[in-house]
């Protein structure tokens, strides 16, 4: 009885929940039950080792250290389900730090032989403890995805000239609806499949199982095996005709939230497709979206892309694919599409007098995009020494502005910020211009403008001469790095954010209003670290947009960011994740996208692990003050 | 064959011939010594649910207990089990524990559940609310079979509270006073067991070994290390 209480709660303390219940029920045999009053010490730093992990199953411990001096540096802060003494229990060593309770506490002790069992049969266990937590959370499946090179990959399979007959290999295999569970159980394992079609007695398709039903209908239920398969199978069935394209499979699939789909020809079952063929196929073929792209000769055919593109995500996420790997992909298709967009309005507004760079600004030069909106965009040239010159770069350059205005307006997209730095300033000049207009902006314009100029900051060349853009990046740099008032006002802003977390680690949530119970994730998770990464990067002249690219050439170039570069772009990545899971569910749901995120609705590890990035947060914001304390003290 | 044989056989006429009193007996061997410490001492918690309060018409129906070493409970060995009454149940008792006569009809009966019993505890030191109820129904069960009595050591929360109550300043600034009630549950709400709504015998030995367990912790600052000192102040 009491037992049962204790597996249900492992099932849902990770890395407990990723265990079979055989295996818990066998270690919830192992496991006694402790109590320390608050305000008592635990383990004691230096003291013996442990015997035993312990889970903490209510209240709260601090975890600490007392250093030479005597004095108390805090490490962390644990709490239900967290756990402590690992390290210690594995090596036989002694504790290395103090675990003090902070309210009334009641722990799990799974003992050391237990765990080690628990390891033997299920290593990831280990490795949740060993690794620190982020490497945890890249779960096994994306990081295999990663290797496999989608974009580009050769083959010339593609999702939207593919018709769905061409996926099926192999005659379904089915069975009469009529068995028992053991029985299609059993012809599942003899043919090596992860699905079943049921049919009745004239051969029409009447449901499925797949594994997840074995697992979840009977083996999670300790339902009895010789219970007819009808009890557990899922109809209806949905099902796709063998001469549409596989694009048309896959919307099918995401409409109807499922994972499979039976192939019928002529009123016959032929097959069943599932979305691994369709990773498959993209796996060992360039995007299909790409060649649709360039092959392309008239802008009409790019109206919709970017409805494709959006498609591409969702089943990109569906699959569990990582989303910094999903905004690289979309970052490379959106890019091609504008490229293309770019060469085929030539034919409408003539080539260029000169060379130009087309660059991309704010979210979208930081390759942070997910859904489509607005491409937030600039023209740079070089100085011109022709009025008349300078004059036709000019015209160019508004034609092809207003001419691409216009494409976005006809592809239901939103238009784009023609005056980012106000009124006075084109979205078009040289690079002269360009440079001053910022720096001006940000030394010497109204606060809000000094801000709103950071976007440029982050541009990133799309298209035409690379080097132009560059060299404004240097020439901009290069005038903010030490002026007073970027130094002031950025800083202000990278370092300002306060983090989210109340004293007990919980979430400081909005206390009222629209929001309520909700977390601005950009506002308090990927903005703080956005503006830190840039300032070092204006600072210390790195040329990349993105966030997490900035981060690795930080590090690369010098120890402003030793030891943390890892952590913070894997806290960033995570962010973003949580950002477009967020995203995909509002998007299903018909519901506005924003910025919010209700941290009470995320699971028990996504909880934990964004209580650990805004943690990290902070020791970022720390590197950038630091690194200007020094810089302040050089130059005193 | 001796008198209390014949007795049992008369008491018991199902039980099978040649089954003496031999096979139920107490189960203590007297390797727990005082001088252990409480840290290392076996103990089982233990609670039973009773037709009636009175040990002469009314019997055990029930035997919940859950074994501890030191402050450390042991959840999953534990021990549940019905036993067929011999007298008839009281209205009240059936409402108070929430067993019927036709569950129990079914159990087994007293001789066997106690002979599991005693090979659950065997040398641990038991413990429980008010315990001497527990313990005097017990007993008269094993007067009445063997004419003898269990010899393992008891320690009685309620006693150990009273304890507490008198002698630890720290302990009521703790808990804000304490709890001026004695029964199990405001006693262990009082100190923050919580107390789900199901009510066996198990779960509220379960409550008891929690309670136990809190108060070990206020215990050691007093000195009170040993099952000696134990039972000095908690003695059943």
């Amino acid at each position: 009885m009491i037992k049962k209480e204790i597996i249900e709660f492992l099932q849902k303390t990770p890395p407990f929940d990723m265990l079979e219940q055989e295996l818990l029920e066998h270690a919830a045999r192992f496991i006694t039950i402790e109590y320390y009053p608050r305000g008592q010490n635990v383990l004691q730093q230096n003291g013996e080792p442990c015997t035993a992990l312990r889970i903490i199953k209510k209240g709260g411990v601090k975890v600490f250290i007392t250093d030479n001096e005597g004095d108390e540096v805090v490490i962390d802060y644990r709490s239900e389900g967290d756990s402590f003494g690992y390290i210690s229990m594995v090596s036989g060593d002694r504790s290395r730090a103090n675990v003090f309770t902070v309210a009334d506490t009641i722990c799990y002790l799974l003992p050391k032989e237990a765990l080690l069992h628990l390891e033997t049969k299920s290593p990831v266990l280990g490795e949740y403890f060993m690794k620190s937590f982020f490497l945890n959370f890249i779960d096994k499946t994306y990081k295999e995805m990663r290797h496999r090179s989608l974009v580009f990959g050769e083959g010339d399979k593609l999702l939207f000239t593919t018709l769905v007959k061409d996926l099926i290999s192999k005659p379904p295999v089915t069975a009469d609806a009529s068995v028992t569970i053991q029985q299609a159980a059993g012809t599942m394992s003899q043919h090596k499949i992860t699905s079943l079609i049921l049919v009745d007695k004239h051969a029409v398709p009447e449901g499925i199982i797949t594994n997840r039903d074995l697992r979840d209908k009977v083996v999670a239920k300790g339902l009895d095996p010789s219970s007819p398969v009808k009890d557990i199978m899922s109809p209806p069935l949905i099902r796709v005709n063998s001469h549409e394209t596989c694009f048309e499979a896959l919307v099918k699939m995401i409409q109807f939230n499922i994972h499979h789909l039976i192939v019928i020809e002529e009123g016959k079952l032929i097959g069943i497709i599932t979305n691994h063929d369709f990773m498959l196929l993209q796996g060992t073929s360039p995007l299909s979206i790409v060649k649709y792209i360039e092959s392309q000769k008239y802008v009409e055919g790019l109206l919709t892309v970017h409805e494709k593109i959006n498609q591409i995500i969702a089943l990109l996420f569906q699959e569990g694919v990582n989303a910094t790997y999903i905004m690289r992909i979309i970052t490379q298709l959106q890019d091609r599409l504008l490229r293309k967009i770019i060469e085929l309005s030539f034919k409408k507004v003539g080539e260029a007098p000169g060379p130009f760079a087309f660059v991309l600004y704010g979210s979208e030069g930081r390759k942070e995009q997910t859904f489509m909106t607005d491409f937030d965009c600039a023209i740079i040239y070089d100085e011109q020494t022709a009025p008349a010159v300078k004059e036709d770069m000019e015209a160019f350059s508004r034609k092809l502005l207003s001419h691409l205005q216009d494409i976005f307006s006809k592809s239901g997209l939103p238009l784009f910020n023609e005056h980012p730095l106000g009124s006075d300033y084109p979205l078009y000049g040289e690079i002269s211009a360009w440079e001053h207009a910022i720096v001006d902006a940000v030394t010497t314009g109204p606060e809000t403008r000094a801000l709103h100029a950071r976007k440029l900051l982050d541009l990133r060349f799309v298209y035409g001469e690379n080097s132009l853009a560059q060299s404004l990046k240097d020439r901009t740099f290069r005038r903010l790095r030490n002026d007073r008032r970027f130094i002031g006002l950025y800083l202000d802003l990278a370092l300002n954010e306060s983090s989210p977390l109340g004293f007990f680690k919980q979430f400081v949530v909005e206390r009222s209003g629209e929001h309520r119970d909700k977390l601005n994730l950009k506002k308090k998770g990927t903005l703080p670290i956005v503006d830190a990464v840039r300032i070092l990067s204006v600072a210390r002249d790195i040329k990349e947009a993105a966030t997490t690219e900035r981060i690795h050439a930080l590090a690369k170039k010098d120890d402003i960011l030793s030891g943390l570069a890892d952590d913070i772009s894997s806290a960033f990545e995570f962010l973003l994740h949580l950002r477009l899971q967020d995203q995909m569910r509002k998007k299903e749901f018909h519901q506005e996208i924003d910025n919010f995120i209700e941290p009470e609705k995320l699971t028990l590890l996504e909880k934990k692990t964004l209580k650990e990035v805004f943690q990290i947060i902070p020791r970022l914001q720390t590197a950038v003050e630091d690194y200007y304390n020094r810089k302040e003290a050089v130059v005193l | 064959m001796n008198m209390v044989s014949s007795f049992l056989h008369k008491l018991l006429p199902s039980s099978p011939s040649g089954s003496g009193i031999a096979d139920v007996a107490p189960t203590w061997t007297g390797v727990i010594r005082k001088e252990t410490a409480i840290s290392d001492c076996p103990f089982v918690v233990f609670d039973t649910e009773l037709s009636g309060l009175n040990p002469r018409k009314d019997s055990i129906i029930a035997i919940g207990a859950m074994k501890m070493r030191g402050g450390s409970i042991a959840p999953a060995d534990e021990f549940y089990r019905l036993i067929r009454p011999f007298g008839e149940m009281t209205k009240k008792s059936v409402e108070i524990h929430g067993i019927t006569p036709d569950e129990l009809e079914h159990a087994d009966d007293i001789k066997t559940v106690v002979q599991d019993f005693f090979e659950f505890i065997t040398d641990a030191v038991l413990v429980g609310h008010f315990i001497h109820i527990d313990l005097r129904f017990l007993n008269s069960y094993l007067k009445k079979q063997h004419n003898s009595t269990l010899r393992n050591p008891a320690v009685d929360t309620h006693g150990i509270h009273g304890w507490l109550l008198q002698n630890s300043a720290e302990f009521k600034k703790y808990f804000h006073g304490g709890s001026l009630k004695t029964d199990l549950f405001s006693v262990a709400e009082q100190y923050g067991v919580s107390v789900s709504m199901a009510h066996n015998a198990l779960y509220d030995a379960f409550i008891t070994a929690q309670l136990f367990q809190r108060f070990l912790h206020f215990l050691e600052p007093h000195g009170i290390d040993t099952l000696n000192e134990l039972l000095d102040i908690g003695r059943a």
